[in-house]
């Protein structure tokens, strides 16, 4: 099926929507516009995925669990 | 909700608790650090978390991601201990927000570093970039990127309409993207952004 390009959303909504759809925060139909967008913008595609990368460098490294020394000790001490 | 129905059955076993439980508590160390930013208060968040979490244990449903639940509680505890009267209330733009952020991207590509996140380690920089941010701007960040909160359940937390929260998370991730690119340029990855040094840095 070819797309009509004068249908496409233009860039700049596109990307006003950009952390909500990378978020999961749109509806079906909205997300079907913006990938349809994607599929034929590579400036928008790029974008996206720059972005994309960013939200999982974040989540990698402020999920790392860190060293909790005594606290164990302390919290178990408190349960007994 | 992770609530099991039965509600009168006795507290676990330290054991069990600790097997099923404590295993946690380097996650929710961390996460407690993320929120106060002090380690001597974020051990007593994490400690009054799992203190809750053994009280309120036979309640817990057995097979309901613990993780989360635990973060829940840390979160819950956190929000209602914090000093609400000192609160920042800031004027947000989500449009300018993108604005800058969209400048960033076009920044990156301009120098050839679209790939910039997955090319070098940014984890210093983003520890410190969480450091610098407002408690209003990293608690949405807690919420929507580690607890997985949709935009909706973090207003609800947080007790703020969703609009704030939106706001907010796209302040807080430009402010961090910008932490991210000034590494970047210490490191020599990026040429250094002019017009912020003749303005004298960054701002919240």
């Amino acid at each position: 099926m070819t797309t009509n390009l004068d249908t496409l959303m233009p860039c700049h909504e596109v990307v006003a929507l950009l952390w909500e759809y990378l978020d999961g925060e749109l509806d079906d139909a909205m997300r079907a516009r913006i990938r349809e967008h994607l599929d034929h913008c590579g400036h928008c595609t790029d974008h996206f995925t720059f972005e994309g990368a960013f939200l999982r460098t974040v989540a990698r490294v402020i999920d790392e669990p860190c060293e909790t020394g005594e606290l164990r000790q302390r919290i178990l001490a408190a349960l007994r | 909700m992770e609530l099991a129905d039965s509600t009168l059955r006795p507290p676990p076993a330290v054991e069990t608790f600790e097997r099923e439980a404590l295993v946690f508590l380097p996650n929710v160390s961390r996460y407690a650090r993320l929120l106060t930013r002090d380690s001597a208060d974020a051990d007593d968040l994490t400690q009054e978390t799992f203190l809750r979490a053994y009280e309120a244990w036979p309640s817990f449903r057995t097979g309901s991601d613990c993780r989360r639940w635990l973060f829940t509680i840390c979160r819950n505890v956190y929000l209602r201990n914090r000093q609400r009267s000192q609160r920042f209330v800031a004027v947000e733009d989500p449009d300018v927000e993108l604005i800058a952020t969209r400048q960033m991207y076009f920044r990156a590509r301009e120098q050839g570093c679209k790939d910039l996140f997955d090319r070098i380690d940014l984890g210093p920089a983003l520890q410190k970039g969480l450091d610098a941010l407002l408690p209003e701007y990293r608690e949405v960040v807690v919420l929507i990127d580690i607890e997985d909160c949709s935009y909706a359940a973090a207003a609800a937390a947080l007790k703020v309409p969703i609009g704030t929260v939106r706001s907010r998370l796209f302040r807080a991730r430009r402010l961090l993207q910008q932490s991210l690119m000034e590494y970047a340029e210490d490191l020599g990855f990026l040429r250094p952004n002019q017009e912020q040094l003749s303005q004298g840095g960054t701002r919240q």
